[in-house]
């Protein structure tokens, strides 16, 4: 299943145009689909329920309607929006767990990317609760954005696990932190300024699991020649989730890809994602000015 | 000043004894060089620029007291210090404040200092008259008064600290123990983890519910059966990689001694019981959050009677109630949400400003800058003081009227309206 929106927002100096799709399976081995996800103006989300086949899909679905009730659609948000809707969506897990007397661990984790307005400038926000993830695509190279709440990262940052030992460890399904959890909810959260153009993937674990980094990077590469060549082509969503059910597809599989374009009159508002900050004396003020513009 | 030592079985710290001056701190690499420093005439300075040596943020967790004038004692970081005057004993908590808190108290009888997360070698003092020891407590009593107070051990709470380290679950017993295979054989582990031990000790005195309903996970007893059903590796989760949940306490391997920290904060903050009960707790439950990591310490710190502001190069004011980053194009990665930066862009076509140049934030009622690695740096004039520059990086306290000069002309002034 896969949804599309396009939108276009206008702020102060700038106009930010965004392209994104969204894409779930089942899987090939579990019997129903615990992932739900937002594919909305401004607020792409993605949330991986847990705790048991009756619940873990009401638990996403409980997340997700609380952003969709709070973050607008058709303005960027504000920062403040976007935790007062982590927090809502955490409360609404707990109420469901309490509603429906679920004695068991209900629960998601919930991550994704939201376009937000900083004193008038265009930004992206990117939260993560849980071991969803956030990933930019530069064109060339893929980078995990979030960090994952779970033992085996934390046994990672600890120096006592390898990425690679990572990826068959018994206990990589655990993760330390997620909605429904407690009455406090602790979000990482990044801000960062919208560039000349991003790409955002959305996933849940139903990718990582089946697809490491470089083949998720592979896919998003040969995407544009693949597409071309179809009728209709395919999204770049669906082809993700398309190679994780063909690699096995052991969980629910779920991905957004968000594009966006900014567009400014504002010669100085940065336009590559490197750090080009020059020393002082040196001449390298004349590269940025000569960088491509979009 | 005599001393008497509570020796150490494990996570003790170094307490050095010098004449009229005591210094408490985790470690040293030349305690014999330090000593000597502390018995000089002046000790309390050479103790100070000792300590501060690498700066504010490298600074460890110390207690200094100083006897030789008008009793002076320092307290940083999260140990628990009870002084007795002839007032009655009170506890100099110094667990939110991001520098130190300093104390003059003329009349000074006694001071003692627990170290969090000690626990005892023996259940008893030893009286020295100077030199080094690693210790679970100490207390230094000023001869001439002849204080009378009793054995360190009036503590109520040691026992605490005895049962997490000796308890199946404390991480005492086995400094690096893979906790994970500890739950997963034992679903009924959460039964003795440390927090719940020590929450319920809490709850037995009519204290502090508060606390126990933040740091009992509520969830532990699912958790913990969800736990071991995905750690069993033929286990149907296991199989279908289905997530499952644990919290943090759980999943985090403690630093040895870190856990049995909880229970010495309650243990170091429950002797004055016996005097004040309401002022112990609510240092209790400060010092019982301030160990909980997803407090932001910014958030945690009472809130200032005058928020510090600072002044943009427009003219514009930015107040301090949440910290900012100045910068050509500033961003902020991995915050939590209690601690989002006001982001401030400045001076865009200035290619001396680098994206993320300097960060200002209230820490403990003192605006604290830190330079965000910039590309040419960051100066720091204090009034009246010739500048002061930040290496990538650095952090540095400063007063109002502080200018910071990020370069290209773009200066930030600090005040206090």
């Amino acid at each position: 299943m896969t949804v599309q929106v396009r939108r276009e927002f206008v702020l102060p100096d700038s106009v930010v145009r965004l392209r994104a799709t969204g894409s779930t399976d089942r899987g090939a081995v579990r019997a129903v689909n615990e992932d739900d996800s937002l594919v909305s103006g401004a607020c792409f989300v993605v949330a991986d329920g847990m705790g048991g086949h009756e619940h873990g899909d009401l638990a996403s679905a409980a997340a997700v309607d609380a952003f969709r009730t709070l973050v607008a659609d058709d303005a960027p948000a504000r920062a403040e929006q976007v935790l007062d809707a982590i927090a809502a969506a955490n409360r609404a897990v707990i109420d469901l767990a309490i509603d429906r007397g679920i004695a068991g661990t209900c629960g998601t984790t919930l991550t994704g990317v939201a376009l937000v307005d900083v004193g008038g400038l265009a930004h992206w926000m990117a939260f993560n609760v849980g071991d969803s993830r956030v990933y930019q695509w530069n064109g060339r190279r893929l980078e995990q954005l979030t960090v994952d709440h779970s033992e085996v990262q934390e046994r990672i940052d600890r120096g006592e696990l390898t990425e690679l030992a990572a990826r068959t460890d018994p206990r990589r399904n655990v993760v330390t932190r997620a909605l429904g959890a407690d009455d406090d909810v602790d979000p990482d959260v990044w801000i960062m300024p919208a560039r000349a153009r991003q790409t955002f993937v959305i996933c849940s674990d139903g990718l990582t699991r089946e697809l490491d980094d470089d083949e998720i990077a592979r896919v998003i590469t040969f995407h544009a020649a693949q597409a071309e060549r179809e009728s209709p082509p395919m999204s770049l969503s669906a082809r993700l989730v398309g190679a994780a059910v063909a690699a096995g597809g052991k969980d629910n599989v779920t991905v957004i890809v968000v594009e966006s374009d900014l567009e400014t009159d504002d010669r100085d508002l940065p336009i590559d994602a490197t750090e080009d900050t020059s020393e002082r004396g040196a001449l390298s003020p004349v590269l940025e000015d000569t960088l491509p513009r979009s | 000043m005599r001393y008497d030592v509570r020796p150490a079985a494990s996570g003790g710290w170094l307490a050095l004894a010098a004449g009229p001056r005591l210094l408490v701190l985790p470690d040293l690499d030349d305690p014999a060089s330090a000593l000597a420093a502390l018995a000089g005439a002046d000790g309390f300075r050479r103790a100070v620029d000792l300590l501060a040596a690498g700066g504010l943020t490298a600074m460890p967790a110390f207690v200094l007291v100083d006897t030789s004038g008008e009793a002076r004692i320092i307290v940083r970081g999260e140990v628990g210090v009870t002084i007795e005057d002839a007032a009655g004993a009170r506890v100099i908590d110094a667990s939110t404040v991001s520098t130190w808190v300093e104390q003059v108290v003329p009349g000074l009888l006694t001071v003692t200092v627990r170290v969090p997360g000690a626990s005892d070698a023996i259940a008893r003092d030893l009286p020295i008259d100077g030199g080094v020891a690693l210790v679970a407590a100490v207390r230094a009593g000023v001869d001439a008064l002849g204080s009378t107070s009793p054995a360190i051990d009036v503590d109520p709470t040691s026992p605490i600290v005895a049962a997490v380290a000796t308890s199946p679950g404390g991480h005492d017993v086995d400094p690096t123990p893979p906790i994970s295979a500890a739950v997963a054989t034992s679903p009924g582990g959460h039964d003795v983890d440390p927090h719940a031990t020590v929450v319920g000790l809490f709850l037995g005195d009519g204290a502090a519910p508060e606390v126990a309903a933040g740091d009992a996970a509520p969830l532990d007893a699912d958790t913990a059966a969800d736990v071991g059903a995905g750690a069993g590796e033929d286990g149907y989760d296991y199989l279908f990689g289905e997530t499952v949940f644990r919290s943090v306490a759980e999943a985090a391997v403690p630093e040895p001694g870190e856990e049995p920290r909880d229970a010495a904060s309650g243990a170091a903050a429950a002797p004055a019981g016996d005097h004040d009960g309401e002022t112990v707790l609510t240092s209790d439950i400060a010092k019982l959050r301030g160990d909980r990591p997803r407090t932001a310490p910014a958030a945690t710190a009472p809130p200032p009677a005058i928020v510090p502001s600072v002044i943009l190069p427009n003219g514009s004011r930015e107040r301090l109630e949440q910290p900012i980053i100045v910068g050509r194009s500033p961003s902020a990665s991995q915050v939590t949400a209690g601690s989002i930066p006001k982001l401030i862009t400045l001076g865009s076509g200035d290619q001396d400003i680098s994206r993320n140049h300097v960060r200002l934030a209230l820490e403990g009622g003192t605006v604290v800058v830190t330079d965000l690695h910039s590309v040419n740096g960051t100066s720091v004039v204090l009034p009246g003081r010739e500048p002061q520059r930040l290496r990538a990086g650095d952090s540095t306290a400063v007063i109002p009227g502080t200018i910071v000069d990020l370069g290209g002309g773009v200066t930030l002034t600090v005040v206090e309206d």
